[in-house]
């Protein structure tokens, strides 16, 4: 790893320790495994009230790569979501940010903020899990609805 | 983009290259991969030229084409007198290309113009902050630059050109500067908003971070503008050889719209299809 990437990713660990409080206000929260790796991290997003997912809490899983931040860190879901642009199977999320539109002046929290705006508008033409994806382009939405309340009660309530 | 022998010896390298296709057929791609593998096969390529190159005279150009419309145009950028320095063409070469010539002219300047030059450049961080970006996400980038100009008065152009070979430094410094350009439109979204405007609802955020604060994405006719806009100290000159017709290449020159310096640099850039590379006058 860089130096580059080190003397990055030690600021953001220290932001990331001085907004600490595990209030349900708090909707994206990350740290990493452990002090002397700071290219694996994990935490959890929720669901912003008012939106399909309130009430639901996924932890995440960020892998990030020795160039960081010139190139963008691998960010997936461990609590199976029920989302257009998430895959079921594996929880890779589909979000142009995190592969060509990756910008260094990003953080890893910032990445997450806009994974906790993606919930809320989905792009359901790029979809990776197309049952939902075909709810949502219909215009389906209590059917779209349902199936999300169903998998967030089933996995992620909290 | 280039005929001759030299790009047909580069295909061979390719194919008998440490990448093998098949290696990869037997699972389904996912984009993350599929973006992986493309970084890999144009870093393959990348890694056999120097991120900045040595100062060639022109006419070394000629050898790389046969077609008759560029070497025209090649002849008729003057004899022996002129050069050009090659970059590599990884996405980031205007930017690596300008970066490089700004901090080139900076170096044969005297201390005290150097330090002028360093507060203007910092100075803009203010725009970094008007335009909203985070400060944990851009300072790095400021401090390479910011200690690149401490360095300057100690450099030779030599030792400037293993500066700008060395990944670290130069990645920050082009970081920096894309910032700033991206910075510069969104702090004057009136300006460029009709050229931003495509019929799609194309905003401003979207297209910065799309064409400006993507790394490896190659500059357009904007984001040029744009930079000299916001670095305000220098002229952009870029030298068109492409296969348009006359004889002459046409030169499309950029100038601040409001430059703080009485003195600009003349920075030239010598642009093939797809390509930058530096252009000495």
């Amino acid at each position: 790893m860089s130096l580059a990437s080190t003397r990055r990713l030690l600021k953001e660990f220290r932001a990331a320790q001085k907004s600490s409080s595990d209030s349900e206000e708090e909707l994206v929260r990350i740290r990493p495994v452990s002090e002397n790796d700071l290219l694996h991290w994990v935490g959890y997003i929720r669901g912003s009230k008012g939106t399909l997912y309130e009430g639901g809490r996924w932890n995440i899983d960020i892998q990030v790569p020795k160039t960081y931040p010139l190139h963008p860190p691998e960010i997936k879901f461990i609590t199976p979501i029920c989302h257009p642009n998430v895959n079921w199977k594996d929880g890779l999320v589909c979000l142009d940010i995190l592969k060509g539109q990756w910008t260094a002046a990003w953080t890893l929290q910032s990445a997450c903020m806009a994974i906790l705006v993606l919930l809320s508008d989905p792009e359901p033409n790029s979809p990776l899990n197309v049952d939902i994806a075909n709810l949502v382009r219909s215009g389906d939405e209590e059917a779209a609805a349902s199936l999300v309340h169903y998998f967030t009660a089933k996995y992620a309530s909290t | 983009m280039m005929s001759g022998q030299d790009s047909e010896v580069n295909q061979d390298d390719t194919s008998a290259g440490t990448i093998n296709p098949s290696d990869y057929v037997t699972e389904e791609l996912d984009d993350v991969t599929i973006l992986r593998l493309t970084q890999e096969i144009k870093d393959h390529e990348a890694s056999k030229t120097p991120l900045v190159g040595e100062l060639k005279p022109i006419s070394v150009l000629l050898d790389e084409y046969a077609d008759s419309t560029f070497r025209a145009k090649i002849k008729a950028l003057g004899g022996g007198s002129t050069g050009y320095r090659p970059i590599r063409g990884d996405g980031n070469c205007a930017w690596r290309a300008f970066a490089f010539r700004f901090f080139e002219f900076a170096q044969s300047y005297a201390p005290d113009q150097i330090a002028e030059l360093k507060s203007r450049i910092m100075s803009l961080t203010k725009l970094l902050n008007e335009a909203g970006y985070n400060e944990n996400g851009y300072i790095d980038f400021v401090e390479e630059t910011e200690s690149l100009f401490d360095r300057l008065p100690g450099l030779t152009t030599e030792t400037l050109v293993s500066e700008f070979n060395n990944m670290e430094v130069s990645s920050a410094v082009i970081v920096h500067f894309r910032l700033l350009a991206a910075a510069y439109v969104k702090t004057h979204a009136e300006d460029y908003m009709p050229f931003i405007d495509d019929g799609e609802g194309t905003t401003i955020e979207e297209y910065c971070n799309r064409q400006i604060e993507a790394f490896a994405v190659e500059a357009d006719h904007l984001a040029l503008s744009a930079l000299v806009n916001a670095v305000g100290v220098a002229d952009l000159g870029v030298v068109y050889m492409d296969r348009s017709e006359g004889e002459d290449a046409v030169v499309h020159t950029f100038e601040p719209m409001s430059a703080s310096a009485k003195e600009r640099m003349k920075i030239d850039l010598l642009y093939r299809p797809g390509h930058y590379d530096i252009f000495y006058r």
